[in-house]
């Protein structure tokens, strides 16, 4: 009884109590804080996290707009869910810009083609870069943060006391790998665990095979899923990089056998970002690491503080030998890039506002300051931090003649998905190749369709 | 201005007295219905969410012990990630579907909850990947993958649960200091009931004067109902913060405690049998069961049969250490090849690791139960009037009417000459 007399009561004192609490300031009845707020959705964790927020921070004290930042390893499938769900963030920064198509055709993008100041900002980056932005004609992202991918990572001190010389052609690339191995190192540091994403540093292999091999046209053709899978060019790509792989296979120590590199097991239970601790390490455990150019910050994390330049340093993906296409040879190699985009999913004028400052200069020198690349040709070479390993990436990124952006996050969601898992197949069991490719040319048929 | 003649002294005082009852009337119902409205949505809502996520968390950490525990008996290629495992993913998604229906309808909750819907999809997809890779190395990837997305540190599946329960702690901690459950809340009925004290006192000194009476019967009985409303009222707002301050405070801290003792039951199984099969590679899995196993440890567990199962769990997993990986795997079929290994982990005879987690498990569960009914208990005292929604307004009703039946006499006296 008491129950219900105190429901009918509720009706009765809620405005006397509203009116009361008003009246004598028990509660604040006015929001005391109605700045403009924009949320975002990124990759970006830990140091990266804190390094957007320190890029955002001269942003937000200008304007007084609150950017409230949220990162996650897993954003596609975090952004998925809210957009599925109707509240999707203002803004998401996506490191595969082949799922800005899945959400341009349902129409939960925002067009920035009409963003002002985009089009000046524009001027400062390379054609190819403008161009990921774009899906079906409009301009539905930026980009606000780039990595160089063909790089090939090693330690001078490993290599000088063996008497090797850092990698600069195909053949001296697989010399170095097969003398590590007879030394007892793994040649290979190899690490494919990434959460929901487990396999992609495999597909960078894979692709910087495809462009180094066969040229920007046939990387092209694949990317855009007019060329199979089971071709003989993407066949080759990966038969390159399991013999790879193999050299030093009997030395291996994981579980297992199979591919080299300390087995299988090794390479699929390793998390990527931690691969190359190894590879600074003391004594070090594997010689070489084919990674993007932000190991650098998990090798300076690494116990024992590694230098740059002394205990970690880098050479670029070489060129295959001998070339298979014209225009791919040693000398005018294109490079593989990636980076993150950032697109709008709800049109505020606050998020507009934060877009536009992320592609601009200011926010780009910024972010270069915090360790990031650029692709952004207004940053000042100064701006990198004075190591002589930021300094060489930055100019390496500025000077690509040619670049070609991550073929795997260009692709639909459902292909770079088969692609990841693909990799981890591969690496389990080499001997399936055939089967993988045919389930990835399936795959094919269905993401493009 | 002073009223001059007695009627119009009379007609202000029951004007005073007047606003006097409906002071200390408005005071006793607004803080009785915010209390229990404060309680019942403790009860209802807040509380019940909490536990919910709870049991996402362990659900989902039963699932993980599941999976990798089925891969670990050499029946995966057969059975996949089992029953077991099926059982405790669909007990995530109801009590994920509970939270959502008991969690505010904020756009930042909703957007948590979905992101955690969509990392579950995530995750059953890695062990789905898995059963493809039969008993071979892709299997035991994609259960440690699917391992490391649930208990990822900071960004994992279990951390974005445990931020949506404690967003959902402190609003319970919230109501539970809040002002309507507070004893500053009693302080409007004070001033109220000083007030109509002293006014019914002042009345009978002065008609006592100016009328000559001793006795004004009305306005006394018109005193003792103000009397015995002030006593009831505020005895029923020190009960309330009592019962809220116990239920709201150490209630679900306990609650909290059992059901994170119970996910780490099944986390000390899951790393284990994880790092089984891994044989050690990546990332070291056996951290992870060291610190469940310190919890469950912790003396402020109160249940001491709990602590002497995670001793006999300790010891469990010392033994196993102590035997390592056991010899490699031949070809691609990495089942463990240890037979006493696998026996101590996931046997069903007695002293194996699993058979003594259970027992520590269902202990936790009862004692959950226990906790849970007397929180609800509490909270249901809480929100409890115990007769003041009704019998405030009686008692108030009488008060006024008593008082202005004396005051009445008076000016009735007056008015005839009598």
């Amino acid at each position: 009884m008491g129950f219900r007399i105190r429901a009918r009561l509720r009706r009765r004192t809620a405005l006397l109590v509203a009116f009361a609490a008003c009246a004598t300031g028990v509660v604040a009845c006015a929001g005391d804080d109605d700045r403009p707020t924009v949320t975002v959705l990124g990759t970006w964790t830990g140091a990266e996290a804190t390094a957007f927020e320190r890029v955002v921070a001269p942003f937000e004290q200008r304007t007084g707009i609150d950017v409230v930042y949220e990162g996650t390893r897993d954003v596609d499938a975090v952004l998925a869910a809210r957009v599925d769900d109707g509240t999707p963030p203002d803004l998401a920064a996506l490191s595969s810009p082949g799922n800005l198509i899945r959400f341009a055709q349902a129409g939960r993008l925002v067009a920035l083609d009409d963003l002002p100041g985009l089009a000046a900002s524009d001027r400062d980056y390379a054609a190819d870069w403008v161009t990921l932005g774009r899906v079906g004609g409009k301009r539905v992202a930026v980009v606000v943060k780039a990595a160089l991918k063909s790089l090939i990572w090693y330690d001078p001190r490993t290599l000088s006391e063996r008497s090797l010389r850092p990698p600069a052609t195909w053949s001296e690339m697989t010399s170095v790998a097969q003398a590590l191995a007879r030394d007892g190192i793994r040649p290979w540091c190899v690490g494919l665990a990434s959460s929901s994403a487990s396999g992609w540093p495999g597909t960078d292999w894979i692709e910087d095979i495809v462009l180094s091999r066969y040229g920007p046209a046939v990387y092209d053709r694949w990317v855009d899923g007019e060329l199979e899978w089971t071709s003989e060019q993407i066949r080759g790509a990966w038969r390159t990089w399991g013999d790879l792989l193999a050299v030093g296979a009997d030395g291996g120590t994981g579980t297992g056998t199979g591919t080299g590199s300390g087995g299988p097991m090794r390479a699929l239970l390793t998390p990527y970002d931690r691969a190359g601790a190894d590879l600074v390490a003391a004594e070090p455990g594997c010689g070489l690491e084919h990674q993007a150019s932000f190991a650098a910050g998990w090798y300076a994390a690494a116990p024992g503080g590694p230098v740059p330049g002394v205990d970690y340093d880098f050479v670029p993906f070489p060129a295959f030998s001998p070339p298979v296409a014209s225009g791919a040879g040693p000398g005018a190699p294109a490079r593989e890039v990636a980076g993150d985009v950032m697109a709008m999913f709800d049109d505020t004028p606050a998020a507009r506002e934060l877009i536009a400052y992320l592609a601009g200069t200011e926010a780009q020198t910024l972010w270069v300051r915090e360790g990031a690349l650029s692709a952004n040709r207004g940053v000042p070479p100064t701006a990198y931090p004075s190591q002589p390993v930021a300094q060489r990436l930055g100019k390496a990124l500025a000077d690509a003649e040619a670049i070609r952006f991550d073929a795997s996050d260009r692709m639909p969601g459902p292909m770079r998905g088969a692609f990841h898992r693909a990799v981890l197949a591969f690496v389990a069991n080499p001997a399936d190749l055939d089967a993988i490719l045919q389930d990835l040319e399936q795959a094919r048929l269905a993401a493009y369709a | 201005m002073m009223p001059r003649t007695t009627p119009q002294r009379l007609r202000v005082l029951a004007m005073l007295l007047v606003s006097a009852v409906l002071l200390v009337a408005a005071a006793t119902w607004t803080r009785v219905a915010q209390a229990g409205e404060d309680a019942d949505n403790l009860r209802e809502r807040r509380l019940p969410a909490v536990l919910a996520l709870e049991q996402v968390a362990e659900a989902l950490t039963e699932a993980d012990r599941a999976a990798v525990g089925q891969l670990a008996s050499g029946a995966f290629p057969l059975t996949g990630p089992g029953t077991d495992y099926q059982d405790a993913v669909k007990t995530a998604g109801q009590a994920l579907a509970d939270a959502r229906e008991r969690m505010d309808g904020s756009d930042r909750a909703l957007s948590r909850l979905r992101a955690v819907d969509g990392l579950i999809i995530e995750f059953t997809g890695l062990v789905g990947m898995a059963q493809s890779g039969r008993e071979g190395p892709q299997a035991v990837a994609g259960i440690a993958y699917a391992s490391d997305l649930l208990h990822a540190p900071g960004t994992g599946i279990l951390a974005r649960v445990a931020e949506l329960r404690d967003t959902e702690l402190a609003a319970i901690r919230d109501t539970r200091d809040g002002y309507w459950t507070s004893t500053v809340a009693a302080v409007p009925l004070a001033v109220g009931a000083v007030a109509a004290l002293l006014l019914l006192v002042g009345t009978l000194w002065y008609l006592r004067r100016r009328f000559r009476r001793h006795l004004n019967l009305p306005l006394l009985l018109a005193l003792a109902a103000l009397l015995a409303l002030s006593v009831w009222d505020l005895t029923n707002a020190a009960r309330t913060r009592d019962r809220i301050d116990t239920a709201a405070g150490p209630g679900v801290t306990r609650l909290a405690e059992l059901w994170q003792a119970r996910t780490a039951v099944q986390r000390v199984v899951g790393a284990e049998s994880l790092a089984l099969v891994t044989r050690g590679v990546g990332v070291d899995h056996r951290a992870a069961a060291d610190v469940a196993l310190r919890e469950l440890a912790d003396p402020a567990l109160p249940e001491a049969t709990v602590r002497t199962r995670a001793a006999e769990m300790a010891g469990i997993v010392a033994q196993l250490r102590g035997r390592g990986f056991g010899p490699e795997p031949d070809g691609i079929d990495l089942t463990p090849r240890d037979e006493r290994s696998v026996q101590l982990l996931i046997g069903g005879g007695t002293g194996t690791l699993t058979v003594v987690a259970a027992a520590a498990d269902n202990g936790i569960a009862d004692a959950i139960a226990a906790a849970r009914l007397d929180t609800e208990r509490r909270l249901a005292e809480a929100a409890d009037d115990e007769g003041l929604g009704l019998g405030g307004p009686l008692l108030c009703t009488g008060m006024l009417a008593a008082g202005l039946w004396g005051l009445w006499r008076r000016y009735d006296e007056y008015r005839t000459g009598g």
